[in-house]
C-alpha cells in the first residue's frame, strides 16, 4: 500500500507551482525536439538538449543529484570544460582553410564580424554582473563550444540559457542575417561581383598555419590557448596527410560521440527553477542582439573598406564572418545569386566564414583575458 | 545613400569616442559599483536562485565601451599578424616551388 502511495507522491508534486514549472520545461524540451526533427534546426544539439531538459525536470529525477548520471557527466566534461575542447578537435579536422589561405586578407572580415560580441557585452552589463554579461556576450561568437567554455570558466549562472541561445540562433542564421544585410546594403552593392582566382596553397603552408596560429593567439591571449590549440590540433591532424584514420575518426566518431554527451549533459543546467526566469528571456534577446550586430559589423566594415578600395568587395561577405560555419557563407552566396544569377561569391564567403571561426575563438580568449 | 552612410558612420565614430572618453572618467566609479554587487552575489550560496536577480544599471553600458574598443583593436591586431604571416608563408613556399 505504501509503495502505491509513493507512486502518487511523485505525481502529486506536479500539482504544485514547481510542478507546473516542470511541465512548462517539458513543453520547452518538446519544442526543441520538434525544431530539431521537423525543421532540422541543429538537430545534433537541439534534440539531446530538448530531451535532457525533460529528463532533469521530472519530480525527484534520478538523472541529476550526487549520483545522477547527468551530474556525473557534467562534472566530468562540462565543469572542467573538457567536452567543448574535445569537440573542437573534431571541428578543426572538418575545416578546410584552403579558400582562406589563398586569399588571407579576407580574414579581416572575420574580425569585423565579432563586433556583436563586444556590443552585447556593453548591453548585457546594464542588466547583469560582469561575469554573466561576458558569458552572454560570447553568444555572439556563434560557436557552441566557445560559448560553453567561456561561460564555464567565468562561472556564469546562466550556462543553460546561454547554450540554448547560442545553438538556437546558429540554426536561425538563414532567418536573422538576410533582413539585416538588406537593411544595410543597396541592390547595387549586393550585385558587386568578386572574381575568384584559385591560388594554389602549398602543403607546407597548410601544415604550418595551425601551428603558427596557435602560437600567435596563445601569446596574445593565453586564456585562448585551449580553444585555439584544440581547434588547430584537429586541423593539423587533417592537413598533415599521414593521419587519415585519426582525421576521419575526429571528424565523425569523436565529434558525434562528444556531441551526444555535450547536448544531453548541458541540459542538466535547464532545471525549471533556474531556467524559467525573466533573465532567460533577456538572455535570448541579448543573444539576438549579438547576432544582429555581428552581421551589421561585418557588412559595415566591408562598406567602409569599399570607400578606399579600387576593386570593390561585395559587402555581404562581411556578414559571412559570423562563425556559424558553413551556414553563414551559404546564406550570403544564396543572396548574391538571388540578386544576380551569375554572381558566384561562395569561395570568398566560405573563406570569410572560416576566418570567423578563428576570430571568434580569439574573441573568446580576449573576453577571458578581460574578465577571467 | 553613400553620403548618408558617411554621415551616419561619422556620427557613430564621434559618439564612440565621446562614450570612450566618458567611460574612462567613470570607469573607477562604475567598476566599484559592479564589484560590490559581485561580492554580494558571491556571499550567497552558489547556485541559489537569488543569484539570478537582474538589475537595470544604464551606466553599465559605458563601463565596458573601453573594452569594446580594446577588444576590436585586439582582434584586428591578431588577425593582422596572422594575415602577414600567411602571406609570408605563401611567398616562401611558392618561392621554394619555383626553385
Amino acid at each position: 500500500m505504501q509503495d502505491l502511495l509513493k507512486l502518487f507522491e511523485n505525481a502529486a508534486e506536479l500539482i504544485t507551482v514547481e510542478g507546473v514549472k516542470m511541465v512548462i520545461m517539458w513543453l520547452i524540451g518538446g519544442a526543441l525536439i520538434f525544431l530539431a526533427i521537423k525543421k532540422e534546426m541543429e538537430p545534433t544539439l537541439l534534440l539531446p538538449i530538448g530531451f535532457g531538459a525533460i529528463l532533469v525536470n521530472l519530480p525527484n529525477s534520478g538523472a541529476i543529484g550526487p549520483e545522477g548520471p547527468l551530474s556525473v557527466l557534467y562534472n566530468a566534461g562540462i565543469a572542467n570544460e573538457l567536452f567543448p575542447l574535445i569537440l573542437f578537435i573534431g571541428i578543426g579536422a572538418m575545416i578546410d582553410f584552403g579558400p582562406l589561405l589563398s586569399n588571407p586578407k579576407l580574414m579581416v572580415f572575420g574580425g569585423a564580424a565579432q563586433f556583436g560580441i563586444f556590443f552585447t557585452l556593453c548591453m548585457a552589463s546594464m542588466f547583469f554582473a560582469d561575469k554573466d554579461a561576458a558569458s552572454i556576450a560570447i553568444i555572439g561568437a556563434a560557436d557552441g563550444p566557445t560559448s560553453i567554455f567561456v561561460a564555464n570558466v567565468l562561472g556564469s549562472d546562466y550556462k543553460g540559457a546561454i547554450t540554448v541561445a547560442a545553438y538556437s540562433y546558429m540554426a536561425l542564421v538563414p532567418i536573422i542575417q538576410p533582413p539585416v544585410i538588406k537593411l544595410l546594403t543597396t541592390k547595387k552593392e549586393r550585385m558587386i561581383k568578386m572574381p575568384y582566382v584559385q591560388a594554389e596553397v602549398s602543403k607546407t603552408t597548410r601544415i604550418l598555419f595551425p601551428i603558427i596560429i596557435t602560437i600567435v593567439a596563445g601569446i596574445v591571449a593565453p586564456a585562448s590557448v585551449a580553444l585555439v590549440g584544440f581547434l588547430m590540433f584537429g586541423n593539423l591532424i587533417r592537413e598533415c596527410g599521414v593521419l587519415d584514420s585519426l582525421s576521419e575518426t575526429a571528424q565523425k566518431v569523436l565529434a558525434n560521440l562528444v556531441t551526444i554527451f555535450l547536448g544531453i549533459t548541458i541540459a542538466s543546467q535547464m532545471q525549471a527553477e533556474r531556467f524559467l526566469h525573466p533573465a532567460t528571456l533577456l538572455i535570448m534577446g541579448l543573444g539576438l542582439v549579438a547576432f544582429i550586430f555581428d552581421t551589421a559589423g561585418g557588412v559595415l566594415f566591408a562598406k567602409l573598406l569599399n570607400l578606399f578600395l579600387k576593386t570593390k568587395v561585395n559587402p555581404m561577405i562581411g556578414a559571412a564572418g559570423i562563425s556559424a560555419f558553413p551556414m553563414s557563407g551559404r546564406v550570403v552566396h544564396k543572396m548574391a545569386l538571388k540578386e544576380d544569377p551569375q554572381n558566384f561569391i561562395l569561395m570568398q564567403a566560405t573563406g570569410v566564414n572560416v576566418s570567423g571561426q578563428i576570430a571568434s575563438v580569439i574573441a573568446g580568449g580576449l573576453i577571458l583575458n578581460f574578465f577571467g | 545613400m553613400k553620403k548618408a552612410f558617411i554621415v551616419i558612420l561619422t556620427c557613430f565614430v564621434l559618439a564612440s569616442l565621446f562614450a570612450f572618453a566618458v567611460s574612462a572618467e567613470n570607469a573607477d566609479e562604475s567598476s566599484a559599483v559592479v564589484e560590490s554587487a559581485e561580492s554580494l552575489s558571491e556571499e550567497k550560496e552558489e547556485g541559489a536562485v537569488e543569484d539570478l536577480e537582474i538589475t537595470f544599471n544604464p551606466a553599465g553600458f559605458l563601463t565596458h565601451v573601453g573594452k569594446m574598443g580594446f577588444g576590436m583593436i585586439g582582434i584586428f591586431v591578431v588577425i593582422g599578424v596572422i594575415v602577414i604571416i600567411t602571406y609570408l608563408l605563401n611567398k616562401i613556399s611558392s618561392g621554394k616551388k619555383k626553385e
